[in-house]
């Protein structure tokens, strides 16, 4: 027994330094911690945002943590040889430092805030080289539709895009409040009934990212997800000639079917899409009851006019 | 006749609610028939029922606080229990519209039941106390609040039974909390409920405003009031500010969804957005409403048990006042992903930071009251140094948060469940437990059992970590909030130990109603002779525990912000007059529980449109009160005969328990730099005597 203990003691933080880090990743699936894996400039951007953020608030965490506990040790009633000066209770240089320092600190951020404010405005365009894809979303119950209007087709549940390409995102809801994202491209951004929001994204590697509705939209709301594919140009083109293939036309009536409510919705693919039937949607909301009827899209309706009418700008 | 309501609404499908419904029925009858057996009734409708004494008042408040603990906590346990059962792409033991009232109910019954109801009670308890009133400006008013408290909380109650609760969350956001998306009854109770406790806080906060500014005892400036009455007087004040913009935001989407108007609807012109910002220009207010006087317990804490004046005391003022203000600035924090520019979001996430900074001086004025202290481990302390360390982490978050460009993609999240707890856990519930420990043995004259206590701190405190660092990292892998199913399995590890923290922190749960009960059991052994069992330093401490009825045989006089301390110091303490007075003081009234009944019966008659009854409530409520005003002879005389013999059995027991010895060692007590009688601050020495 006694020649067995040395070997532990030896073999034991050895092990454990080799596999620890594998374990621990794996153990606490942090490779899953998809806010800092990023796969596009804008999660990107967001990523050093939180980390600058939480760097420059150890500067609050740890003091606070330290004194509290170093007081709270040493100031103990048993511990009668301290100092106790029960009617000290003002410094004027000791109160200088605690309005000081917090307020030195918030100015740092402050002035991050509003820089990177700005910049991660979701209507600001992403600079590239490549022309912006433009994508229409309609969040329904509970499902997304996305229309390309530059391709003329349409999906459920799937939004593809060539990596490095910008994207586009027009939002409005068929039906309550939603929040679209894709947590490894960046921003989230509500989707209103009536209503237009934007939303800039761009994919700066290939893959499979989830996206989801965020905001909570009733029954089928936990299952209200689709995949975003990050594709080449050429895959791209690809993924565009099979949609076409599919010969499914989204017209009013197969809209109509369409926004009915409906849970756990795998894609589906549309080979074409009537013109300006994003507008129309937003627009029955504001002069109508919200439900699209079967007749054909007006045609002088444009979506930048209808969303004049809307709240969101 | 009885509108839309119909036997259908009896009917349950889900076999847990049928369940919960027959523990609630069960405990009710159990309740009732214990009560007739004893004999209770004529009891409690003398000393309670019809009480308008803030103190009684106060405990009621904190029964019905304790009762919406357990409930939001089941709910939240089982919100707890679904997520981490039902693994990736399974259904669960849950209903997803069963699971969506759990969780609009969990948030519901913590703000407006629990943290709420906690809140005002040691409010009620403690500010007449500390400012040498013997009651508050409108003891009637006082009593109607509470009662409409205790109405709107049966209709909550009521709805597990008869219908069903909101799914739309406690925030209830518009449209889908309108009538073509939520056309069941569980709306409608969550307006009346919300409504009613709404009316009763806002009547509360005027109260207590009015309280604090006219009812304090000479020599109590503003600047001398002790640090729990100042975050009082905010919060009261943003009660009566910001209450309004509830009422009238649930009042119109009461009408959207009765009526047929469009405020919030998504079609016909309604702006669903304005539901949004009105709900949280009451909400984020509302935040700072549970959170002030949670701080100002701490701070009474904090001097009591460091035996030593609080630190930056006038820092501490403005601070609380800064908050207060502040607080009125950020609503939009709630929604930046709404699509407002860049502009707006940057002044707002300004805003919200700026916050931060006299909630951080407060936190630091805290340590520094500890610094060169003499700090005893009763177990409000330990409250206080949980609050310090972790609520540190949940201003952290909330910093972050504030940050448009990261709450763009951190909104929605569990991350953000996560923040909001962990400053609500540490800075209200725990607060809120360290003052229900600090002054429980003025109320009841006897301490609560320290061994329990100290089991239920640990059961929080290793509970909350476990149960919300799991959400701070699902947050980060980007889990939504309010999924009853989900597929990624890799959530499920973090679920199943948040849960984990669920079960720990229902032990200290537990634990603290054994702490309730042993002390109850021991009450004989844990009396509170003196009234002043911490050595406390307010007047509340001055006077014997429980209280008489009217508090103070003579209106004490305030020479110091530790008023009781300076007494005790200068050997003032504890002073007889040569002639006691009699003391007029406002009589019992069953008023309150007729408005309390009236205004259930409303609600529960507008959730389900039986429009007589409604209106004959109404008419009820109108008639009750002209009926009181034709009551010339509200108050009653306690002769100073009987003021005479309760302060010679308090003075016999003060000399039982040997207090005037201990009160000459006082004199020695002080800081040995500082010299005699400096204790009182020359500056504000003249006492500009305040109306009482």
């Amino acid at each position: 027994m006694r020649r067995l203990r040395v070997p532990l003691i030896v073999v034991l933080p050895l092990l454990l330094s080799a596999c620890s880090a594998q374990w621990f990743i794996d153990t606490f699936y942090l490779n899953e911690l998809v806010t800092f894996f990023t796969a596009g400039p804008i999660a990107a951007y967001q990523r050093n945002v939180m980390l600058f953020t939480f760097t420059v608030m150890l500067f609050v965490l740890v003091p606070v943590v330290g004194f509290t506990l170093w007081f709270a040790w040493h100031y103990r009633a048993a511990n009668q040889k301290n100092t106790y000066t029960p009617n000290w209770h003002h410094s004027t240089l000791l109160e200088v430092f605690l309005w000081g320092g917090p307020v030195a600190i918030i100015i740092i951020l402050a002035l991050m805030t509003v820089v990177s404010t700005y910049d991660l405005d979701p209507y600001k365009p992403i600079e590239s080289e490549n022309e912006p894809i433009r994508v229409q979303a309609i969040a329904m119950d509970w499902k997304w539709l996305f229309i390309y209007p530059d391709y003329d087709v349409a999906v459920v549940s799937e939004l593809a895009m060539p990596v490095d390409t910008p994207l586009q995102i027009d939002l409005t809801s068929a039906s309550v409040m939603n929040a679209f994202m894709i947590p490894r491209l960046g921003s989230q951004i509500m989707a209103m009934s009536g209503m237009r929001t934007r939303l800039h994204l761009m994919a700066s590697e290939r893959g499979e990212f989830f996206g989801k509705n965020y905001q909570y939209s009733g029954d089928g709301f936990a299952n209200m997800r689709f995949q975003a594919l990050s594709l080449s140009q050429q895959d791209f083109d690809a993924w565009l000639a099979k949609v076409r293939g599919s010969g499914r036309a989204l017209d009013l009536d197969a809209y109509r079917a369409l926004v009915e409510p409906s849970k756990k919705v795998d894609p589906i693919y549309y080979s074409s899409v009537p013109d300006g039937l994003f507008g129309y949607v937003m627009h029955r909301f504001q002069v109508g009851d919200g439900k699209v009827p079967p007749d054909a899209v007006p045609s002088d309706l444009t979506a930048d006019d209808v969303a004049q009418h809307g709240h969101a700008h | 006749m009885f509108g839309k309501l119909t036997l259908d609404a009896l009917y349950h499908y889900d076999p847990i609610i049928v369940f919960a419904n027959v523990i609630m029925v069960g405990a009710g009858v159990l309740v009732v028939a214990l009560l007739t057996y004893f004999r209770k009734w004529g009891y409690l409708y003398r000393e309670w029922f019809t009480t308008v004494d803030h103190k009684k008042i106060g405990v009621v408040y904190i029964v019905i606080a304790l009762i919406f603990l357990l409930r939001g906590f089941i709910d939240a346990a089982m919100v707890r229990g679904q997520q981490a059962t039902v693994g990736a792409g399974g259904e669960g033991y849950l209903s997803a519209a069963h699971f969506a009232e759990l969780f609009t109910g969990h948030g519901t019954m913590m703000i407006f039941f629990m943290a709420m109801p906690f809140l005002v009670g040691l409010m009620n308890i403690a500010i007449p106390l500390q400012i040498g009133a013997r009651d508050v400006s409108f003891p009637l008013l006082n009593a109607v609040s509470v009662w409409l408290t205790a109405a709107a909380g049966a209709l909550v109650m009521i709805s597990l039974l008869i219908g069903s609760f909101s799914e739309a969350g406690w925030s209830g956001y518009t449209p889908f909390s309108g009538l073509e998306h939520s056309p069941g009854p569980g709306v409608d109770y969550w307006i009346w409920a919300l409504q009613i406790s709404g009316i009763s806080t806002t009547l509360t906060g005027v109260n207590f405003v009015t309280t604090i500014l006219k009812k304090r005892a000479p020599g109590m400036t503003l600047m001398r009031m002790p640090m729990f009455t100042w975050t009082v007087l905010c919060t009261s004040i943003l009660i009566v500010v910001s209450f309004p913009a509830l009422t009238v935001a649930l009042a119109l989407l009461a009408l959207d969804r009765s009526v047929g108007t469009h405020f919030f609807t998504s079609i016909m012109g309604g702006d669903q957005m304005m539901y949004i910002n009105m709900f949280w220009l009451w909400g984020h207010p509302e935040v700072y409403i549970l959170v002030l006087p949670a701080f100002g317990i701490f701070s009474e804490v904090v001097t009591t048990y460091c035996n030593k004046r609080l630190f930056g005391y006038t820092s501490m003022v403005w601070a609380t006042m800064a908050i207060a203000f502040l607080s009125f600035g950020v609503w939009v924090h709630h929604f930046y992903t709404m699509g407002q520019d860049p502009l707006r979001n940057s002044i707002f996430g300004i805003a919200t930071m700026v916050i931060a900074i006299p909630t951080g001086v407060k936190i630091y004025d805290w340590i520094w009251t500890m610094f060169r202290g003499r700090i005893e481990y009763k177990l409000p302390m330990l409250w206080t140094l949980g609050f310090l360390i972790t609520f540190v982490m949940g201003g952290m978050s909330g910093v972050l948060l504030a940050i448009p460009g990261a709450d763009y993609k951190m909104h929605n999240s569990l991350f953000l469940v996560a923040h909001f707890h962990n400053v609500l856990i540490p800075g209200t519930m725990f607060g809120l437990l360290a003052g229900f420990y600090y002054w429980w043995p003025k109320v009841f004259g006897f301490r609560l059992d320290e061994k329990w206590g100290r089991h239920s701190f640990w059961g929080w405190l290793v509970g909350f970590y476990v149960a919300f660092v799991p959400l701070y990292m699902l947050g980060i892998m980007g889990m939504p909030r309010r999924m009853v199913t989900y597929d990624n399995p890799t959530w499920q590890f973090w679920l199943v130990i948040a849960a984990i923290g669920a079960i720990i922190v229902a032990y200290g749960i537990f634990a603290m109603f054994m702490q309730i009960y042993v002390s109850w059991r021991d009450r004989e052994k844990n009396a509170d002779l003196t009234g002043d069992p911490w050595g406390g330093r307010t007047l509340e401490w001055a006077i014997p525990s429980p209280p008489p009825e009217y508090n103070f045989a003579v209106v004490p006089e305030v020479r110091d912000r530790d008023a009781f301390m300076e007494m005790k110091v200068n050997n003032r303490a504890y002073e007889r007059p040569a002639k006691y007075e009699d003391i007029h003081m406002p009589k019992s009234t069953p008023l309150p529980i007729v408005v309390a009944a009236l205004s259930f019966f409303f609600g529960f008659a507008y959730v389900w449109h039986i429009w007589w009854l409604a209106g004959l409530c109404v008419l009820g409520t109108v008639a009750a009160v002209i009926a009181r005003s034709f009551n010339d002879e509200t108050e009653f005389v306690i002769p100073a005969s009987e003021v005479q013999a309760d302060e010679d059995a308090f003075h016999a027991r003060l000399k039982q328990a040997d207090v005037f010895t201990h009160i000459d060692g006082i004199q020695e007590f002080g800081d040995e730099r500082t010299p005699a009688g400096a204790f009182v601050e020359p500056t504000t020495r003249a006492t500009s005597g305040a109306p009482s």
